[in-house]
């Protein structure tokens, strides 16, 4: 989560706003003075997600090559920690897409109940 | 031209933003498609071989943050880092100090002043901007606005003006160097503070400043949804401006 000063519609001023990404993918922006809140679109943002997820895991392996060139003991010094952390900060950044999927199936299942389907 | 020949210096922006949030808040440290939004801006100067010196202006406290990013999302380019001033012009007057012996030695020919907010430049507008501030000592790229009209103060329309009249100034500005360097070094010793580069040069010197049209793309990140919007251009150009 980010915040920097930007333009509300709303406020019609300079204020500060909330970002909200999913992996590399801008998934919210809110503005923290009165809350008007621009989204991704929800479908649009788990293809955008997995796209993107795609193109860092194909990266990957040259972006950690330049990293070892540049800083070589830095990087053995924090490689197993980021072994260990990885799995559970990219959980993390997928938990809002997982999240809005269970939110809709629940949704879905109401509905189905309410019709008595 | 050879690369012996003089260089173009580009000055990229992003002391500012944080006026009333500090300068941790300024957006130009957002992530934009993987990389920070100063990234781009930097990378897209750096793609022009005319462009033998890149100064990048921050506030004193984003120094750190401000070498820490260029360090892991741009290692190869060679960026010196300045502090930038309480305003634009005081930024740009920083900038122009710094490259003052090159600029007076001829080794800087030209100079671009670029907003770190306009992270979608494209390098051939850059190219355009260099060759016609050689031709005739300064440019500003612009795009024609079509929907302005005049109100007088009674809330009136009174003129609606022709579509060639006006343009919306984008950013970079190009300038001959020694004509720019002398504007500032005049406007200093006058307290004048300008509102961008373009206004100092026509106060202070007799240099021509012609318009070149601008790009849709280099939008300046100044709302919420411009971020959506710069991301799905790049997305779009398969993160790789042309």
């Amino acid at each position: 989560m980010y915040r920097a000063g930007l333009m509300c519609n709303e406020c019609g001023d300079v204020e500060m706003h909330e970002l909200r990404y999913v992996g590399r993918i801008l998934a919210r922006s809110t503005c923290l003075a009165c809350g008007a809140a621009v989204k991704h679109d929800e479908a649009d943002l788990r293809t955008a997600y997995l796209r993107d997820l795609e193109s860092r895991l194909r990266t990957k392996p040259h972006r950690m090559l330049k990293r070892v060139a540049r800083h070589p003991a830095k990087f053995i010094s924090q490689l197993p920690s980021a072994i260990i952390h990885k799995p559970a900060r990219l959980f993390e950044e997928a938990k809002p897409l997982v999240g809005g999927l269970a939110e809709r199936a629940r949704m879905s299942n109401r509905a189905n109940q309410a019709r008595g389907l | 031209m050879t690369s012996r020949g003089p260089k173009v210096a580009a000055v990229v922006l992003a002391g500012g933003g944080g006026t009333r949030f500090g300068g941790l808040h300024n957006k130009v440290y957002l992530p934009l498609a993987g990389r920070r939004v100063v990234s781009w801006s930097l990378s897209a100067m750096s793609r022009v071989p005319a462009v033998g010196r890149i100064v990048l202006t921050v506030r004193p406290e984003d120094r750190e943050l401000a070498d820490e990013i260029l360090d892991r999302e741009v290692p190869d380019l060679a960026v010196e880092i300045i502090d930038g001033g309480d305003t634009r012009h005081a930024s740009e007057y920083n900038a122009l100090h710094h490259l003052a012996a090159d600029v007076r030695s001829g080794a800087i020919d030209i100079v671009l002043i670029h907003d770190g907010a306009r992270p979608l430049i494209a390098p051939s507008l850059i190219c355009e901007l260099i060759d016609v501030a050689r031709d005739v000592g300064g440019a500003v790229p612009g795009l024609p606005v079509s929907d302005v009209t005049e109100v007088d103060s009674k809330a009136h329309i009174r003129e609606r003006f022709k579509e060639c009249a006006l343009v919306r100034v984008q950013t970079p500005q190009a300038f001959d160097a020694q004509v720019l360097l002398s504007a500032y070094a005049a406007a200093a010793a006058e307290g004048f503070t300008g509102s961008d580069t373009s206004s100092c040069i026509e106060r202070f010197t007799d240099s021509v400043v012609k318009h070149v049209r601008g790009d849709e793309r280099n939008i300046k990140l100044t709302y919420p949804r411009d971020l959506f919007l710069a991301e799905q251009i790049l997305a779009a150009s398969g993160y790789s401006l042309k």
